[in-house]
């Protein structure tokens, strides 16, 4: 038996340090496995492993939540229209919300440069997608691939140095870089005067959503549910803005219609992602009945 | 073979409503009592002795289930499981895991515990099962004879005394004589909670104060109370403690409480064994206590006043009220459970800042006696209180078993050094 000097209390022999005010324990006659314990060992539980119950409720929520909403979009075009026409909108955009909202959640680890690489490239498919089954060739998406490729070509620069100095050094890649996009640009814009109706708007309006979302998330949102609340706001808007300036461009005429789809999808989802969001109750509510 | 009499479902009784709606992986509402044999529990035999009781204990062998208006307990079939020992006890019980059963029965080297679910019964309820298990056990193992005096005979039925819902045959019995009016919902006072951050879901640190009966016996006649008094008033001089050191300002303290459940059955000659204990909550003002003696006066005085026959009435009616009520009455289960489980957040939880509870004293037969060494309990984890503390005594010992959700032993650490000062010598054991 020990005692604790700063608590004088008895110690059981499997103690190292006292329970009270962790003082290590010196007792150099009982030996490490002379004695049994109360309890059985601690498991070391990793950081995301603890997390990994509620990780996974979210993304099953979310998962199931897109799932009904593609097989009522799905169903109610089959039935409108006898064939697939429409739902290819809302479908393509379930999956991009899917890939930028619910699959982050069903990975172990997530770093903040890959969900960015992997929401680049879901964005890229979607808006290629997305002009594929407007106009049944690629016009405007080239503008669109180009700019998150620049953007994320900077980005892998500012946040994965060291990967890119394993290839060539820092200035290099960004000389280089700077150059084969440049060209592409021209490249592109020798064919589409687009630069001022489309391009700079566009990449206005994400760089004014990204500086606004910087400051929500970090002042007034604290929780994964309002982060993904301001995501789906920011695709709402964005999506609403590309449709108008597309629509300008092409017809001169500001209207909102594959856009609509969009807003149909994220504002209930909104709204629903709110009122789990402020209600507690609720919240446990939903994990309870999902047993999670 | 004879005809099973008992039913095939069960109605929750008046205050095991609240759990279902208010159990959660912090709050799991699971606690624990748990004996030490001298031997190393052998769990094939454990489970046949399991299997051997189930008729005994129908009550206790249920699923919940969800009826339109309140939830029910029904009649489960399926096998029964035994555990091994977790690090953190008190862990959520997963019905889906658990093969549908409330309850689990854990071996952890000489340790058998049992782990479940307040809906089902309180602390006297579950130390009668385990006790009827070991029992069971140890015929099993041939060290004892079949039938003992004081534990449950496996020949009998059980009666239907046993299952009914006490509460509300006390209530039909006596609200006649009710003369005191019921506690206000609404009037909640502001009571100090321990401000600590929670540790992350199901880490639950226990530690366990081992001392004599007859010192600690000594140090409250000092005191002029009784032994849980003088442990609730140590109790709530750490959280005065705590909310000085957490608090800087002076006039932002408020008052601390603490949560004492009473074992009502002595007082009504009822021999349930489900959930028939009822709570009393001493509180002080920080402000009018200068030393450990004027808060022992006080609670003791709280007691005096608040454990007498009109009051328990009182307390009762009170607890009933919900399940009289005419208005909810109607309403689906979700909607009750959401209001049960806000009310109970908001002004059930934040009205203590610790729970004590006291098992009372543990008594085996004679034969069974030597095969027993320690006898525990546990509260269950909750996030409000933060800290809570399970008393039981067994032979010469008592076991005080705090359990909380923080890092700091903030509570312990001032009791049980209180207690060496005072001339108790104590013992720890702990899952850290």
């Amino acid at each position: 038996m020990s005692y604790c000097v700063h608590c004088g209390v008895k110690l059981s022999d499997y103690h190292k340090v006292c329970p009270l005010c962790k003082t290590p324990v010196i007792n150099p006659n009982v030996s490490e496995y002379a004695f049994n314990k109360d309890y059985p060992q601690y498991r070391t539980r990793h950081k995301n492993e603890r997390d990994a119950s509620n990780k996974m409720f979210t993304a099953i929520l979310l998962t199931m939540l897109l799932i009904i909403y593609s097989v009522i979009v799905f169903l109610l075009d089959i039935l409108i229209t006898k064939s697939v026409s429409w739902s290819l909108y809302p479908l393509s955009v379930f999956a991009l919300l899917w890939v930028g909202v619910a699959f982050p959640f069903f990975r172990k680890r997530n770093t903040f440069f890959t969900l960015f690489s992997i929401d680049c490239l879901a964005v890229t498919v979607f808006l290629l997608v997305l002009n594929l089954i407007i106009s049944q060739n690629l016009i405007w998406s080239q503008f669109t691939t180009l700019s998150i490729a620049l953007v994320w070509f900077i980005m892998l620069g500012i946040f994965n140095p060291d990967r890119v100095k394993k290839v060539l050094p820092i200035a290099f890649y960004y000389i280089l870089g700077g150059i084969v996009l440049t060209i592409s640009f021209v490249l592109l814009l020798s064919s589409h005067m687009s630069l001022f109706q489309l391009l700079i708007p566009i990449n206005l309006v994400i760089f004014i959503l990204a500086i606004l979302s910087y400051f929500i998330v970090t002042s007034i949102v604290h929780d994964s549910l309002g982060l993904i609340m301001v995501l789906l706001f920011d695709i709402s808007i964005f999506c609403i803005s590309v449709n108008l300036l597309i629509s300008k461009y092409l017809y001169d005429i500001a209207s909102l219609n594959w856009s609509l789809f969009v807003i149909i999808v994220a504002l209930p989802l909104i709204a629903i992602l709110h009122v789990i969001r402020k209600g507690k109750k609720l919240r446990k509510f939903i994990n309870r009945r999902l047993h999670l | 073979m004879k005809k099973d009499t008992t039913p095939n479902w069960f109605r929750l009784d008046t205050s095991a409503k609240i759990y279902p709606a208010r159990e959660s992986v912090r709050d799991t509402a699971v606690f624990r009592v748990a004996f030490t044999l001298s031997k190393k529990v052998n769990p094939v035999i454990l489970l046949q002795a399991l299997e051997n009781i189930r008729h005994r204990f129908p009550y206790y062998n249920v699923l919940l289930k969800r009826g339109l208006f309140w939830n029910y307990f029904q009649k489960n079939d399926n096998k029964l499981l035994v555990w091994p020992d977790t690090p953190y006890p008190c862990e959520r019980i997963h019905p889906l895991l658990n093969n549908g059963f409330l309850y689990k029965i854990k071996y952890y080297n000489k340790t058998l515990a049992l782990e479940i679910f307040h809906g089902l019964t309180d602390g006297y309820g579950a130390t009668e099962f385990l006790k009827c298990l070991l029992h069971q056990y140890l015929f099993l193992l041939g060290d004892v004879p079949e039938n003992l005096p004081g534990i449950i005979s496996l020949d009998e039925e059980p009666d239907i005394s046993e299952y009914e819902d006490a509460f509300i045959k006390v209530y039909e019995q006596e609200k006649d004589n009710i003369t005191i009016k019921k506690r206000s919902l609404f009037g909640t006072k502001h009571i100090y909670q321990i401000k600590d951050k929670l540790m992350p879901q199901g880490f639950y640190n226990i530690t366990t104060g081992i001392f004599s009966v007859k010192d600690i016996k000594r140090v409250s006649k000092q005191f002029d109370a009784t032994i849980t008094v003088f442990l609730a008033a140590l109790f709530l001089e750490a959280i005065i403690h705590l909310q000085v050191e957490q608090v800087k300002k002076k006039k932002k303290h408020r008052e601390v409480a603490l949560q004492i459940p009473v074992n009502v059955r002595n007082y009504y000659k009822i021999n349930c064994m489900r959930n028939f204990s009822l709570f009393v909550i001493p509180t002080i003002c920080p402000r009018d206590v200068t030393s450990l003696q004027e808060i022992t006066n006080q609670i003791t005085l709280f007691m005096k006043e608040n454990l007498t026959h009109n009051h328990l009435l009182s307390m009762i009616e009170d607890n009933c009220s919900l399940a009289k009520n005419q208005f909810l009455k109607f309403f689906p289960v979700d909607v009750k459970n959401l209001f049960i489980s806000y009310i109970s957040n908001t002004m059930g939880s934040s009205q203590f800042s610790g729970t004590l509870s006291n098992m009372g004293i543990v008594k085996f037969p004679v034969e069974m006696e030597k095969y027993v060494t320690t006898a525990t309990f546990l509260p269950s984890p909750s996030p409000y209180e933060k800290c809570s503390c399970g008393l039981g005594s067994y032979k010469d010992n008592m076991y005080m078993s705090f359990g909380r959700s923080i890092k700091e032993a903030h509570i312990e650490r001032h009791l049980f050094r209180r207690l060496v000062q005072l001339g108790v010598p104590v013992t720890l054991k702990s899952n850290q």
